[in-house]
Formats: C-alpha cells, structure tokens, sequence
C-alpha cells in the first residue's frame, strides 16, 4: 500500500491543539487541507487550509463538505478533558465523533481517522466510554477507519507530565507493568501529528488501531509498513 | 556481621526514602551495590545506576512514607517487609506494600537489594495523574 500524497484533507477541529499542528504538516506534505469550522475560529486556522463554514456536530453539514476521495479527521474534542466533563463529553466529543461516521458513510469518503483514547485505563471513564462508543460505531458500520488511541500528549501548553516520564520508562521496563506503561505512555505533539499524517497518507481497509507504541513509531524514519499496523 | 551495624544501615535505607534524599539513599550502597527493585525488572547498578532509579520514583511524588517496623536479620542480610503510601504532586495517594531482602559487605555496606513488590498499583495512579493534570496544565 503506497503513501497517498496529494489528497484532499478535511479536518473537523482544524484549529485546536492537534488541528493546527496536523493541518500545517499536511499543508507542508503537499495535501489540499479543508477546515470545517464554525464563523469565529476561522482566523485559528494554519496557513493554506481552506475554511468551509459548517457544523462539526452534524453528520448533515460534515456530509457536505466531503466528496469520495477524501479523507476526513476528526479532531473536536472538548479542551482540557477531566474527569468532571462527563457532560461535556456526551454532549461534544460523541456527537461530533458519531457524526464523522455518519458523514463518511454518507458521502462515501476514502477513511476516517479518528482520536480515540488508550483502552483500558484506570481513569477517565467518562471520557473513555464515549471514545469506546464512537469505536463501536465505527466497526457497525463498517467504514474504513484508522482509530488512533494515545493517552497523553505533551506538548506547548501540555507538559506537566515530562516529571513522570523517568518513572514511565522504568515501568516499561517491568515485566509486570511493561504493557501498561507502552499503552498509556506518553508521545509528543510531533509524534501525533507524525501519526495522524500517516494515517492519512496510508488509509487502511477496514479499522485499523493505532496505539501508542505505534504512534512512536510513525514519528521515526522509515515510517512503519502499514501491514504490521493491520 | 554485627546485627546492629545492619539494622542501622537499612534504617538509614529507609530514611533516606522517606527524606527523598537521593544521595543519602545511594550512600547506604557499596560502590557497586545492586537494586533489584522489583525482583524481574533489570537491576539497577553503581551510584549512577541507583541514583537515576531514585530519582525517576521519587520525581513522580510530593511525599514518600516507608514503614518498616521490623527487620528480620540473618547473617550478613535481613529481610524487611514494608508497607508504603506515597502522595503525588496532585495530592493523589498511591499504596503499595512488599519486602525487600538486603544483602551487606563486610563494611555494612548493601551489597544487594532485592525488592518484591507489585508496581501495578503505582502505574495505575501516575497514569490517572497525567490524565487529571491536562486539565491543568
């Protein structure tokens, strides 16, 4: 499967934290890049993303800006998850991930990529459970997806938990704790963004998880051969 | 071996944790002092080996409580079941327990430390302190 450069990019959440590091990659890597976004996040946008106004909680409004060749990434989330935005979540995060579904199946796009959440964890259930429910959703329909499930992402604005990174390390090299410790470490924003471009360029057929051993592994050079991600 | 040189060094062991004195703590081992801690995980060797281990636990905690009441000691080595409870940054309270089984040189120096605990408890709340933390930080 050959890297597929070139195509059309549309991002639900194109000027958040992930968003704007992602769209200005894809931008670099030759991609034409679309934002859905609302009126008032229309300046947050990177250079060369082309804005189209529209509702990124409605699989209606998502539908249209999507045509079959294209590739959608679903980024809206709510800002600073915590366990008390229970709410929030259901009411945000898993509508705007339960409408990407949709709309990719709807317009009969190329693939989803879509930002999950390392499972299981011993926290942010609520978080967690939406997350798991756009998943499930994913595989009932059957769309071609690639789900990517960090934990942590460190980055500017996001760095408190560099103090827990020498802890993490021995953890992984625990035999007991090895596995827990590579599914809920830590990448970086670069990591991400290297991910989510790959995943772009590589899109899978069927779902395809991409965990966080995975997501580092995109960042180095070569990227990975997407069969041993299947 | 003296019994009471060793039960003054693994004190100082256990002082030195609670104080999260890295230097202290690496001052109770030989030179070439081994921590096997846990017991299956590669150990951890020298001064550079040993501090880098205490200073990565103790770097993910405000407090670190170690509870040994009693030292059971034989020959040149003893071995010490402890019980503690550390506070992360965020004020999260972790448990854990085990026993650690030391192993001195002739100079009362820890030669050895082998420690049998479960680590799982303790991935599990760092993990959920990074998850509570993006809301901060």
């Amino acid at each position: 499967m050959g890297a597929k450069i070139g195509a059309r990019v549309v991002i639900a959440g194109a000027s958040g934290y992930l968003g704007r590091s992602l769209s200005a990659e894809l931008v670099r890597r030759g991609h034409a890049v679309v934002g859905v976004v609302r009126a008032q996040s229309r300046s947050r946008l990177a250079g060369g993303v082309e804005a189209v106004s529209g509702d990124p909680l409605d699989a209606a409004s998502l539908a249209s800006a999507l045509t079959p060749r294209d590739t959608l990434v679903q980024l809206v989330g709510t800002p600073k998850p915590a366990p008390w935005k229970a709410r929030a979540f259901r009411e945000v995060d898993l509508r705007a991930g339960l409408a990407a579904v949709e709309a990719v199946k709807r317009a009969q796009a190329a693939q989803l990529v879509y930002v999950s959440v390392a499972q299981p964890a011993p926290a942010m259930h609520a978080y967690l459970a939406v997350r798991a429910e756009v998943e499930r959703a994913i595989a009932a329909v059957g769309i071609d997806a690639s789900v990517l499930r960090p934990w942590y992402v460190l980055g500017p604005g996001h760095r408190w938990p560099w103090i827990l990174k020498p802890v993490y390390a021995l953890l992984e090299r625990i035999p007991s704790t090895r596995e827990s410790a590579q599914r809920l470490g830590f990448v970086s924003l670069a990591e991400m963004t290297a991910a989510l471009a790959w995943a772009v360029e590589h899109p899978p057929h069927g779902a395809r998880i991409v965990a966080v051993p995975q997501i580092r592994e995109c960042a180095r050079s070569p990227a990975p051969n997407p069969r041993d991600l299947a | 071996m003296n019994e009471a040189r060793i039960r003054q060094q693994i004190a100082a062991y256990f002082a030195a944790i609670n104080a999260l004195d890295a230097d202290a703590w690496v001052a109770t081992f030989a030179p070439d002092g081994e921590s096997h801690d846990p017991v299956g995980a590669p150990p951890h060797v020298g001064a550079a080996g040993l501090r880098g281990f205490f200073l990565a636990i103790s770097g993910g905690f405000e407090r670190l409580t170690f509870d040994a009441p009693a030292y059971y000691v034989s020959g040149n080595g003893a071995a010490v079941p402890w019980k503690a409870q550390g506070v992360t940054k965020s004020g999260r309270t972790v448990r854990f327990e085990g026993v650690d089984v030391f192993e001195l040189d002739g100079g009362g120096l820890i030669r050895r430390c082998f420690a049998y605990w479960d680590p799982a408890p303790l991935m599990a709340v760092l993990a959920s302190e990074a998850a509570s933390q993006s809301a901060r930080s």
